[in-house]
């Protein structure tokens, strides 16, 4: 085989978007010092197509005859390619079905079924304007705790269907919503910032994409956390066939990208923390480094959200406020719709129930105290109305130690 | 949580307790050494030393409490050998402490005296350290069960959401621990004025439960001979505009980080657990005296729920800490290993985030550094008791 043609984009400091053939990892010829003009694949396939030549004939020639070379700095990189939708394919690697079925309660064996299957796992991951590139962050779901990276080998295809060429993928999952309920798997894959790709793209036919070591590093706080290495030699799956399968169900669009599955899985104690640096490393590709950062959805506050009630055990007559409640709103506790009575302060008490003087006040599933006067349901629940039983059981205490 | 996840990998000791750390101890006998141990530890990569501030003479109050917390450290599983510093080789302390110590553990005291003097003294050690640091390069982590595990848990600078958040997440979690055959400790005796029913209650025997009314009670009582009237001003004012009715209601926040396993044992300040499972340890409210004593204990990973947020860390065990809101992790990121405040904003259960957090602890189990850890926190100071009855 050939020596690996990379091809790199970056943006310029006047923000114009660059196509480069990769000289080395930081130094690349400009596509548009011989193509006037030319930043786009689309324009680059056009060239070749009406020179009769492939991409990789024309992109040897320009090594060869161009002497024109740019600086490409690290920070500069955005994603080789813009897919136009990215898909990806799950189970494809041994470890992977492994750790799939461990991590699921009640998976009735479908990762399993799947790996073995002739109809392969393949999901819409998002479109492609969803992907990020080399360098970007990558999202945490705030209601997820188990996210991991998934490295694997993406696919380009081009605008007739067929393999163009590879990059590095990372795959975002969020393993403790896939292990809830396999049902919930978009919302596993698909978040803000849930696919990464980069940071080159290697001509198809100058790499045996079946002969590729992955790389996985995480840092955390500075220091190597994560260091786990795979091969592609572990596909269980041909390109071709994943490929085959997507081209059954409808036309491709032109620059889809399809990510072929991890055969990484850190171990089940690890889950990626806000901060985290990620590296995925494929040698012929390059190094696609993200950092992960918890999603704060900053873009839209939720519109008109309901002030939370916490009930913290079942048993409790009470919740707790966490927000701001006013009086005569409506609030919601688990299943339950009530209304409240009083303005209740941030950590303060709301009666669930009807409570009459005597009552017992539950919360944490305990006594914390007695209704001193009738506690009708969504009122707020405080001094005024609860007494300590302990104010005067500090005796019982004491009674208790005097009987020794 | 898969099966897979209830182990950890550790450093198997010769008496059957397993490590979470491989620690070289640097340990003072006398604050006039601290800063030698302080030399020796920089000066060798791979030790960790702790400042001793107190006196510790046969004459105080505490002596032997002082040595058996000493002791416990020596002889502690994440500790592969320990260079005592003494300033004479017959302080009585050398010989309370080291006569405790099983056979097994690998320790040297090095006297001034002896040494005769200090540039000796601490090049002695230095030398012995480097030695114990070459030795214990040789150990290598084993998969063991969690039943190996003590979880030490504490709670500080508590806040309205403590009791909803980062305590009940980690009362699952070490209720989670206990199911796998592991032990917690619940300490903070002073945090259980007013629930010690619902601990009595879960106590696995009668005696147990006693031992859990009268372990407060005393600390109650000396705690009023000195004039601190623990329940005087509880709840707080601050606690009570905070929502919080009852001093139950407090108590239960704090306690509910033990989760709702039996109580199996209720033990004093600084003394091994018998069994495994949710253990009482009798300690002062002090952070750093509670965090020596369970370290003391042979507990191996510590984990600290904080609504303001702190930068204490023990030596030789890592100290997991605990947001209770995320606010607090984001404006503290380098105090704070780990954020249980999203069960405050509603995106996540206690569940989710207590299984969350046995994760954490299995990840610093197994050798992921702590924030305490990668900034050197190894505060240090020991409980001298709550003084004799009158």
């Amino acid at each position: 085989m050939r020596e690996a043609i990379k091809f790199i984009r970056w943006q310029t400091g006047s923000g114009e978007i660059r196509l480069g053939v990769c000289v080395c990892d930081d130094r690349a010829v400009p596509v548009d010092a011989v193509l006037p003009q030319v930043t786009s694949w689309e324009g680059v396939l056009a060239h070749c197509r009406g020179q009769g030549i492939s991409v990789a004939e024309w992109a040897d020639q320009i090594l060869n005859d161009t002497p024109e070379r740019v600086a490409v700095s690290r920070e500069r990189l955005i994603a080789p390619v813009d897919v136009s939708e990215l898909w990806a394919a799950g189970v494809t690697y041994e470890l992977s079905r492994d750790a799939r079925e461990a991590e699921t309660i009640s998976a009735l064996n479908f990762y399993r079924k799947v790996y073995d299957a002739d109809r392969p796992e393949i999901f819409f991951k998002c479109p492609g304007t969803r992907v990020v590139g080399p360098g970007a962050f990558v999202g945490l779901r705030r209601d997820a705790t188990w996210h991991v990276p998934e490295p694997e080998l993406t696919v380009i295809l081009d605008d007739a269907g067929q393999v163009f060429g590879y990059t590095g993928g990372n795959d975002m999952t969020a393993r403790d919503v896939e292990a809830d309920n396999p049902l919930y798997l978009p919302q596993a894959k698909f978040f803000h910032h849930s696919a990464a790709i980069g940071p080159t793209l290697v001509l198809a036919d100058t790499v045996d994409p079946y002969n590729l070591t992955i790389t996985l590093d995480i840092w955390r706080r500075g220091g190597l956390h994560i260091r786990q290495t795979t091969s592609t030699r572990y596909l269980r799956r041909s390109i071709a066939d994943l490929v085959s399968y997507m081209g059954r169900a409808w036309p491709l669009a032109p620059w889809t990208g399809l990510m072929t599955g991890t055969g990484i899985v850190p171990p089940d104690e690890f889950a990626l923390e806000d901060g985290d640096e990620i590296d995925i490393t494929i040698p012929e590709i390059g190094t696609l480094h993200n950092r992960a950062r918890l999603i704060t959805s900053d873009w839209a506050p939720v519109p008109g959200a309901i002030p939370r009630v916490l009930r913290i055990d079942p048993r409790d007559n009470v919740a707790v406020a966490l927000g701001e409640i006013q009086k005569e709103q409506r609030i919601t506790v688990g299943s339950v719709n009530m209304v409240s009575r009083d303005a209740i302060p941030f950590g303060h008490k709301i009666a669930l129930e009807d409570i009459q003087a005597g009552d017992w006040i539950v919360k944490y599933g305990e006594h914390i105290g007695v209704a001193s006067r009738p506690i009708a349901e969504g009122q707020h629940v405080h001094s005024h109305n609860v007494e300590s039983q302990r104010g005067r059981g500090d005796l019982l205490v004491h009674q208790k130690g005097e009987q020794e | 949580m898969t099966d897979r996840a209830l182990t950890f990998q550790g450093y198997h000791r010769a008496d059957g307790r397993v490590g979470t750390r491989n620690h070289v101890l640097i340990l003072p006998l006398a604050p006039a050494v601290s800063s030698t141990a302080s030399g020796v530890q920089s000066q060798v990569l791979g030790t960790v030393s702790v400042e001793l501030h107190q006196d510790i003479k046969p004459t105080i109050e505490g002596f032997d409490l002082a040595a058996r917390t000493l002791a416990g450290w020596v002889d502690h599983p994440n500790v592969y050998a320990t260079v005592i510093l003494a300033l004479t080789a017959n302080d009585p302390l050398v010989d309370a402490l080291t006569s405790a110590l099983p056979r097994h553990v690998r320790y040297a005291v090095v006297a001034f005296d002896r040494a005769m003097g200090r540039i000796r003294a601490q090049e002695r050690a230095r030398t012995l350290a480097e030695e114990y640091v070459a030795e214990a390069q040789h150990a290598t982590r084993q998969s063991t069960s969690l039943a190996h595990l003590i979880l030490a848990t504490e709670c500080g600078g508590s806040d309205a959401c403590s009791g909803l958040s980062a305590n009940p997440s980690l009362g699952y979690a070490s209720d989670l621990v206990v199911k796998a055959g592991g032990s917690s400790i619940l300490a903070e005796t002073t945090e259980l004025i007013g629930a010690e029913r619902i601990l009595a209650e879960r106590a696995a025997t009668e005696q147990i439960a006693e031992a859990v009314w009268s372990t407060v009670a005393h600390a109650e009582k000396s705690a009023m001979r000195m004039g601190v009237d623990f329940r005087g001003g509880q709840p707080a004012p601050g606690n009570i505009a905070g929502g919080i009715t009852t001093i139950e209601e407090k108590s239960l926040g704090c306690v509910h980080k033990g989760g709702t396993s039996p109580v199996v044992e209720v033990i004093d300040y600084a003394v091994r657990p018998r069994q495994r499972g949710l253990v009482v340890m009798d300690t002062p409210g002090h952070d750093v005296m509670q965090f020596v004593g369970m370290a003391a204990s042979g507990s191996q990973v510590a984990v600290f729920t904080t609504g303001r947020g702190t930068p204490t860390g023990a030596a030789i065990i890592p100290v997991i800490k605990v947001s209770t809101r995320t606010a607090l992790k984001q404006q503290l990121p380098d105090l704070i290993d780990f954020d249980a405040g999203a069960i405050i904003d509603g995106y996540l259960t206690v569940e989710q985030v207590g299984r969350a957090l046995l994760r954490k602890i299995v990840s610093v189990a197994n050798g992921e550094p702590v924030v305490a850890e990668r900034y050197g926190h190894r505060e240090f100071g020991i409980f001298q008791g709550w003084g004799s009855e009158s």
